[in-house]
């Protein structure tokens, strides 16, 4: 009794406006560390209202760890705990990456004050940068990569760096679980190497530090994969940077005939095989001559020039080797990209104004923003100035239950197939967007028959199958309900399979042959058409190991 | 007539940048990009040689990988091996520069006297040269909160402490970020007095009921920031680091407060140039001598600047928007704390035009080409630097001149007799102009100049650069004159009327020197004072400030 009176004079009391005092209850517990089962002190614990407007209510835990909220109405809320050095823990456990965060529901009057959250914490990689000759190298830098399948293929993405001390020592903490590879570098640095003696006359031969993946590759494909889990902190990843003689590139950028530049332009090298940022190089370069030099390793490159005149961007775009004389590079203009947004289904300005925005989709660095442009009151939009390659095309808003039925570049298929701008007058694009979108319903059933499954929420996949199995748009995610209950809305039509899932992080679809595993598990594929309404249900499949169905 | 020399730019050593390598024409060049110029001559051979070792000026230790560059009839660079040795061979005959630099180091050199200085012979081999570096020093310590736990993420920064003549500080700042355990180190720097800073950016929601996600009005908290040692003039005091020092302990508390936002729509300006404005929030409750004034962030083109982790207190946050020769500004108060979000007004007023006569007492005196300028006198100044051409009748007219303290540039053949502004006699060297109605600027100049003479109360040695510098007392460049010529006789041809402070130093790098407020202040009873009148001739001797005296004070008071 004593406890609970202690826990309602530090609690939060989240809502006012709410049902008389009879029908509301308290949501309470502590938050530890889910190894040493210590107390947590100062976590952010929130709860959050689940539907249409998500509300949540915050409050931190105390010295022992305690929590609590007050004045709760009934329903089903989310509860989770989030602390630097840790990972987010929620009620219902939260073990593995990817698992759904579950629903505490709170009858009329409940007090449930035993929560417990327990927290991870987050794993550290350290080690330590030297060169050849056992020096530390100064300022090197180390960065974290992880795979991820943009657009089906394998692109590594940062996560995580550090810069290592005048030792060469580098710590990054506060990585997350994840498999991960390491690299290092000193990109575009002096090597240092011993050199006491200078002849005049004698050309000196400077070198540059190639950068390294862990243990000891020089690309990422050779690199290591390194798992951490919660709490790991991998040590001794060391590196060893060896140097290789620098090649001076040179060359001259064209502006169009003509054409007079603002200020300067800024040129790119980005080596072939790059994983991060770190290894571009990036400088700037003036009126009159336009010309540059830099000192690169061998290989090859993508030399990106960007420039403006009167507000007009220019750009170039083209591979280089390290080792050619003059490099030439002619600057073109952006060329406009227009197009017609048609909205079938409802009165055009219910949902509007719409934007359309594009974003890169081979890779091509854009600076600032990405482009985008309001779509006018007719349904016409124009991008001033658009660079060739491939683009993906977004729309915003998208209402709730729509979908784009298609996008065409003339009358080439830019939905399901990458939109690739050429130099020149393009087609117009035409999207077509239709609020009739297909709603496919249903229950998660346990596999043995019984069911639905209730005591957890899964996460569920809609896969196109067939013809447009590599289509990621047309993939689509939601999470059960408290009753195991589940719905997608804004099909777009065609023919699907169902996956319910215990665990799925959102990007791990998106590996090609990922599913494979499991389709026999999935539904049969089943047709989709326009505007209908489908119930379908589905059996979960465990990936969790040990887990009892 | 003389033009008075612009002095305080007026020294020679090169400014080396911590940790990275001289920028001397070197062959290959850094990685990176390079400067495309003309390809280098074929090098001209000789027969001396030039070896020696890089050592720590503390220990005597020496110093591995250490960069050593020679410049001169060539140009060559080495680095140092695990002896600290070096060796430039194959050098023709002359006069070289002897620099070396690591990242762990500093060179005494830069501090007021050349480079080394080497001259071979023909065929000669001049061996045993040493340098020495100063090691740096290494700051540690760690960021607590009021829970006593550590803070992560936190920069701590050192910086020189600010001056007169360099308002941002000079010799650049050390940073560091403190990791998972709230610990940092900050190495590699150079000796000085410091102020250091510990900013902790991060921000937290402070507890609340049910809220919409996102909602602005969502109370939020932060830390604000520390400083080591708090407080005071930070001219005098800051931490002193001194070579090598290695300094553990330095500790900062930070303390949780609640932070509020202040969002500001302007008015008043095209809406073209709304995303020009540069607006800042700066305290109104503690006077710092550093004005740290936190940059808002535009969003979107609708006008409106939002500051985000603002502690509770009185603000003032001005506007400042400045393009070719249209200016405005903007001046807001307001009060932060009430609620989560405060809303003001920003209203921008056109930067006023100043205008004005010049008259001179000499008619050979032309105007006409020539430019009439102000400068800013305080540090954060954001607009440009207003300037107009005098036509030949004397009038001009400053466009866009945001309120401030100014000084008056010099003209060309005269000084500054009288100046009024508005009616009132005003300082050239130091006036205010206000936002509203200012008055008209008049400037009347004199070619009557006086001349000082300075001579040396005991001759120095043979070949010994010294250099007399005239300080005026009210304010102002002073100037500088350097002579090799026995006996010491230095003359200013082109001295303004007033009072001035005269100094006599044995030293090649005098404007280095006298940026120093510091040595300013110690060298004041070691100068002698003369008055000049219009069109006067004085002659004042002083006593020759010794470069070991000249060190000793640079050692000490940084």
């Amino acid at each position: 009794m004593q406890r609970l009176f202690l826990l309602l004079a530090l609690a939060g009391f989240v809502c006012t406006t709410c049902e008389p005092a009879e029908q509301t209850g308290i949501i309470g517990g502590v938050v530890r560390n889910g190894w040493t089962k210590t107390s947590i002190k100062r976590a952010i614990v929130t709860l959050r209202t689940t539907g249409q407007n998500i509300l949540e209510a915050l409050a931190y835990s105390e010295a022992n760890g305690a929590f609590a909220f007050t004045g709760v109405p009934p329903g089903d809320y989310t509860l989770c705990a989030r602390l630097t050095g840790y990972e987010r823990a929620c009620f219902g456990g939260n073990d593995e990456l990817g698992t759904p965060v579950q629903l505490l529901t709170l009858a009329p009057g409940q007090r449930k004050q035993d929560v417990v959250l327990a927290m991870l914490p987050n794993g550290s990689v350290s080690g330590t940068v030297l060169d050849a000759d056992g020096d530390p190298v100064p300022h090197a830098h180390i960065q974290l990569l992880r795979p991820v399948y943009t657009r089906r293929t394998l692109h590594w993405q940062p996560a995580g760096q550090a810069v290592a001390n005048e030792a060469g020592e580098y710590h990054l903490p506060f990585v997350q679980p994840g498999d991960y590879r390491v690299m290092a570098s000193a990109q575009y640095q002096q090597a240092l190497r011993v050199r006491p003696e200078a002849v005049v006359g004698q050309p000196v031969q400077e070198e540059i530090y190639l950068p390294q993946f862990y243990p000891g590759a020089t690309s990422v494909d050779g690199a290591a994969s390194l798992t951490l889990n919660a709490g790991n902190d991998l040590k001794g990843i060391d590196f060893t940077l060896s140097t290789t003689p620098q090649i001076a590139v040179a060359g001259t950028i064209h502006p169009p005939q003509g054409v007079e530049l603002d200020g300067f332009v800024q040129i790119q090298f980005l080596p072939e095989n790059r994983a991060g940022w770190q290894q571009d190089l990036r400088f700037g370069t003036n009126a009159p001559d336009f010309t540059f030099q830099a000192n690169v390793a061998p290989g090859r490159y993508r030399l990106i020039a960007t420039a403006e005149a009167k507000d007009r961007p220019y750009r170039a775009d083209q591979w280089v080797d390290a080792s050619s004389s003059n490099i030439s590079v002619a600057l073109t203009p952006g060329t406009p990209l227009t197009g017609k947004l048609i909205i079938e289904g409802e009165s055009r300005n219910q949902h509007g104004p719409y934007s359309i925005h594009l974003t890169s989709g081979d890779d091509s660095p854009v600076d600032g923003a990405p482009p985008a442009t309001e779509v006018s009151e007719n349904g016409a939009f124009e991008f001033p100035s658009i660079f060739p390659g491939v683009w993906d095309i977004g729309v915003t808003p998208m209402p709730p239950g729509s979908y784009i039925k298609s996008m065409l570049l003339g009358d080439r298929d830019v939905l399901t197939k990458d939109m690739k701008l050429e130099e020149g007058v393009r087609k117009p694009l035409t999207i077509v967007l239709s609020t009739k979108g297909a709603v496919v319903s249903g229950n998660v059933m346990m596999k043995d028959g019984t069911g639905p499954v209730t005591n957890v929420r899964s996460r569920l996949l809609l896969a196109p199958a067939g013809t447009y199995e590599d289509v990621l748009g047309f993939y689509k995610t939601t999470l059960t309900d408290s009753k195991g209950h589940f719905e997608f809305k804004g099909i777009t039509p065609g023919n699907y399979r169902i996956y319910a899932f215990d665990r799925l992080q959102l990007d791990e679809y998106w590996k090609p042959d990922f599913l494979k595993p499991f389709l026999l598990s999935a539904s049969d594929p089943f047709p989709i058409t326009e505007g209908a309404r489908v119930s379908h249900d589905a059996n979960l499949i465990i990936r969790n190991t040990g887990a009892a169905e | 007539m003389k033009f008075p020399a612009l002095t305080s730019t007026l020294f020679l050593s090169l400014a080396l940048v911590r940790g990275q390598i001289q920028s001397l024409p070197m062959k290959g060049g850094p990685p990176g990009v390079t400067d495309p110029n003309a390809p280098p001559a074929p090098p001209v051979t000789g027969k001396s040689t030039l070896s020696g070792i890089v050592v720590n000026g503390k220990t005597h230790e020496p110093i591995k990988k250490a960069n050593v560059m020679i410049n001169g009839t060539s140009s060559l660079s080495a680095v140092t091996d695990s002896g600290g040795n070096f060796s430039f061979r194959a050098l023709p005959a002359g006069t070289y520069w002897i620099m070396a630099n690591q990242a762990e180091f500093t060179q005494k050199q830069q501090r007021g006297q050349m480079a080394l200085n080497v001259t071979l012979g023909d065929g000669e081999e001049k061996t045993g040269v040493e340098i020495a570096l100063q090691p740096g020093a290494t700051l540690s310590g760690k960021v607590i909160n009021e829970d006593d736990q550590p803070v992560a993420n936190c920069s701590v920064n050192a910086s020189r402490a600010a001056t007169r003549q360099s308002p941002q500080g000079f010799g650049g700042g050390y940073g560091g970020v403190t990791d998972s355990d709230g610990t940092y180190r900050i190495h590699g720097i150079s000796p000085g007095r410091y102020t250091l800073r510990a900013q902790c950016s991060q921000s937290f929601p402070a507890p609340h009921g049910f809220m919409r996600l996102n909602d602005p009005e969502i109370p939020s908290e932060g830390y604000s920031p520390a400083t080591y040692p708090g407080g005071g003039n930070t001219a005098t005091s800051g931490l002193l680091v001194d070579a090598g020092a290695d300094l553990a302990g330095i500790d900062f508390h930070v303390q949780r407060s609640r932070m509020f936002t202040v969002r500001a729509s302007v008015s008043g300006v095209d809406t073209a140039l709304l995303p020009t404005i540069q607006m800042f929030i700066t305290s109104k409750d503690t006077q710092q001598d550093d004005e740290m004034g936190m940059l808002a962030r535009a969003m979107g083109r609708r006008g409106t600047y939002v500051f985000r982790n603002v502690a509770a207190g009185n603000y003032e946050v001005s506007a400042i928007l400045a393009q070719g020769d249209k200016a405005f500004h903007g001046r807001q108060d307001v009060q932060v704390g009430n609620s989560q979000v405060t809303d003001i007004e920003m209203k921008m007023i056109a930067a006023a035009s100043l205008s004005g006569s010049v008259v001179t007492d000499d008619p050979n005196v032309q105007f006409e080409g020539q430019q009439l300028s102000l400068q800013p006198l305080q540090p954060n100044y954001r607009g440009a630097f207003p300037f107009s051409p005098i036509s030949k009748d004397g009038s001009f007219e400053l466009k866009a001149v945001l309120p401030g303290h100014f000084m008056l540039n010099g003209l060309q053949g005269g000084f500054f007799k009288s100046v009024t502004l508005g009616g009132r006699e005003v300082n050239p060297s130091d006036f205010e102009i206000t936002g509203e109605g200012t008055g008209v600027l008049h400037i009347s100049l004199s070619s009557r100049f006086g001349k000082v003479h300075v001579s040396a109360e005991s001759q120095p040695p043979q070949g010994e650069q010294i250099s007399a510098v005239l300080i005026p007392v009210e304010g102002g460049q002073p100037q500088m004159n350097v002579s090799t010529v026995r006996p010491v006789d230095l003359e200013f041809d082109s001295v303004a009327p007033g009072k001035y402070r005269v100094l006599l130093l044995s030293s090649d790098n005098p404007g280095m020197i006298m940026n120093d407020p510091g040595i300013q202040k110690a060298l004041e009873d070691r100068a002698s004072q003369v008055t000049v009148g219009e069109a006067s001739d004085q002659r004042v001797t002083a006593s020759i400030v010794s470069r070991e005296d000249l060190s000793k004070l640079l050692d000490s008071s940084e």
